[in-house]
């Protein structure tokens, strides 16, 4: 596994930490161990009940769209950068 | 009018509300249900309002003459620049063309700096000296950076402005020129959308479309309600709408059922319409291949660059309303949208920047595609001026031809035929 980066913005860094570390090989592993450290009440913001990610939730992985990456099971590699935003309208 | 540690609250307005689990939230900074991260909006007592139409008609032609409805505790402190009651144009040339007896242009060019974004920045801008902001700022694809910027320095309130490095030198020096500190960052729209969420967030600062962005598309609403109040108290049968965020599209939605909920029109259904440019479509394929959910596109390619947004916000409920109401998408090609910037403005004298020919290049498609009939009252939206975006449209003209001071010398170019 590989230490990855995560940063939390708005309402999530609210639940859990605004920055924090975890060591993980994919996205969902990362996701799975946030879940895992700050409990079910941040799993379930972050996690419909199909146990997609929120429509609301925008994931970046080193300043990318997870949903670019193919996957999200996406291979993460040491250092790797994880930004969770709620997502925000604009123009 | 209650009080809450020592602030006035507006009884008019309830609190804010999560679109999706019905979470009530008092109001304050924040731009996400805490519970489900969806949208909050701003929910008013409606059975509190009580105001006719010939109170508003006697009021000054701001967007504050619908306060009722405008998501502010104290009106007096509102920003206002003069922005709203714009002219609403009875198109009869651009309609003769098109097969339309009613087709009217809601000219937005003419707001304080020439975009519809005054309306939301008002509204934003006021909320956050309401709150008593340090800092204000927005991302932005440009109009709504000279917006914030603008109305910023009216409330004397720092300004920070996060845009992609290729935005529209006009726009960028529009904002330059308020005081406002411009960031260009090497990215696309989403990605100066992403950083400057978590620079509001790092430094505590009022952005009006992330922290403010509750109170800030109230503001759009206004362009709704002016289409009603100018149309005799009525609301159109249908609305032509450029859709970047998809915020301005649903704003328009909410201002419609606002009017028909406090009695100011009748009720009766208007079909909205959403218009993009190729290359920057994602809400129109999701549309048109009967999602319901946006796949992004990583890097929006489109001559009209305030709607160059890949990722946007409201996407989900723009679909929702586009098939609720009985509208549909489309989209057009940049050559498309720089000839239909000519067929406005030769045809009704109205110079718009690339996102108003793109509602013009749909309404067109849409024309001839028999989405209207020939006696309905069709608006279409022209959202920013052309002056906003000269370095794109200067590239479809043809320098004037230069003559010697003669009349002799005129008569030969006249001749020549060659304008």
């Amino acid at each position: 596994m590989v230490e990855v980066n995560v940063s939390l913005t708005g309402a999530l860094a609210n639940v859990a930490e605004k920055a924090t570390t975890v060591e993980a090989d994919t996205l969902l592993q990362a996701l799975t161990a946030l879940t895992e450290r700050y409990g079910e009440d941040f799993g379930s913001r972050l996690f419909d009940e199909n146990g997609k990610p929120r429509r609301f939730i925008n994931i970046y992985v080193d300043g990318r769209d997870y949903r670019f990456l193919g996957s999200i099971d996406a291979v993460l590699s040491p250092g790797t950068e994880l930004n969770l935003i709620p997502a925000v309208s604009g123009g | 009018m209650r009080t809450i540690g020592g602030i006035i609250l507006n009884n008019h307005i309830k609190g804010l509300v999560c679109r999706e689990c019905g979470a009530v939230y008092p109001q304050k900074l924040i731009f996400s249900c805490e519970k489900c991260f969806a949208p909050l909006e701003v929910e008013y007592n409606f059975n509190d309002i009580h105001v006719t139409r010939d109170e508003i008609s006697r009021r000054p032609k701001s967007i504050w003459r619908y306060k009722e409805l405008l998501p502010l505790n104290d009106y007096g402190s509102a920003v206002d620049l003069g922005t709203g009651l714009s002219t609403l144009h009875k198109a009869e040339n651009l309609g003769k063309l098109l097969g339309l007896n009613n087709l009217y242009i809601k000219d937005d060019t003419v707001n304080p700096t020439n975009s519809f974004k005054d309306r939301p920045a008002s509204v934003a801008i006021s909320k956050a000296k309401e709150f008593g902001a340090v800092a204000v700022g927005c991302p932005s694809t440009g109009n709504l950076a000279a917006s914030v910027a603008a109305h910023a320095a009216k409330a004397g309130l720092p300004c920070y402005i996060f845009i992609p490095s290729n935005t529209e030198l006009n726009k960028v020096l529009q904002a330059s020129v308020y005081g406002a500190r411009i960031v260009a960052v090497d990215g696309t729209y989403d990605q100066a959308n992403r950083l400057a969420a978590q620079v509001a967030q790092e430094y505590g600062w009022a952005f009006a479309n992330i922290n403010l962005r509750s109170y800030y598309v109230e503001g759009s609403k206004t362009l709704a309600f002016e289409v009603c109040e100018q149309l005799g108290w009525e609301a159109p049968d249908s609305i032509v709408v450029p859709l970047g965020s998809g915020a301005l599209f649903c704003a328009i939605k909410r201002g419609f059922d606002q009017f028909k909920r406090i009695g100011l029109i009748e009720d009766k259904p208007t079909r909205l319409y959403g218009a993009q440019g190729e290359g920057s479509a994602p809400i129109v394929d999701a549309f048109k291949a009967g999602w319901d959910d946006i796949l992004p596109i990583e890097y929006p390619d489109t001559v009209a660059k305030s709607l160059a947004i890949g990722d946007p916000g409201d996407g989900y409920y723009v679909l929702k309303h586009l098939r609720e109401t009985g509208g549909a998408a489309e989209d057009v090609s940049n050559h498309e949208i720089l000839d239909a910037i000519k067929l406005v403005a030769e045809t009704e004298g109205v110079f718009t920047e690339p996102a108003g020919g793109v509602t013009v290049a749909v309404l067109k498609k849409l024309a001839e595609a028999g989405h209207f009939k020939p006696d309905e009252k069709v608006v279409c939206a022209v959202t920013g001026s052309g002056f906003k975006a000269t370095d794109t449209i200067q590239n479809v003209l043809v320098s004037p031809p230069v003559i010697k001071p003669t009349l002799s010398s005129f008569k030969e170019q006249q001749e020549a035929s060659t304008w």
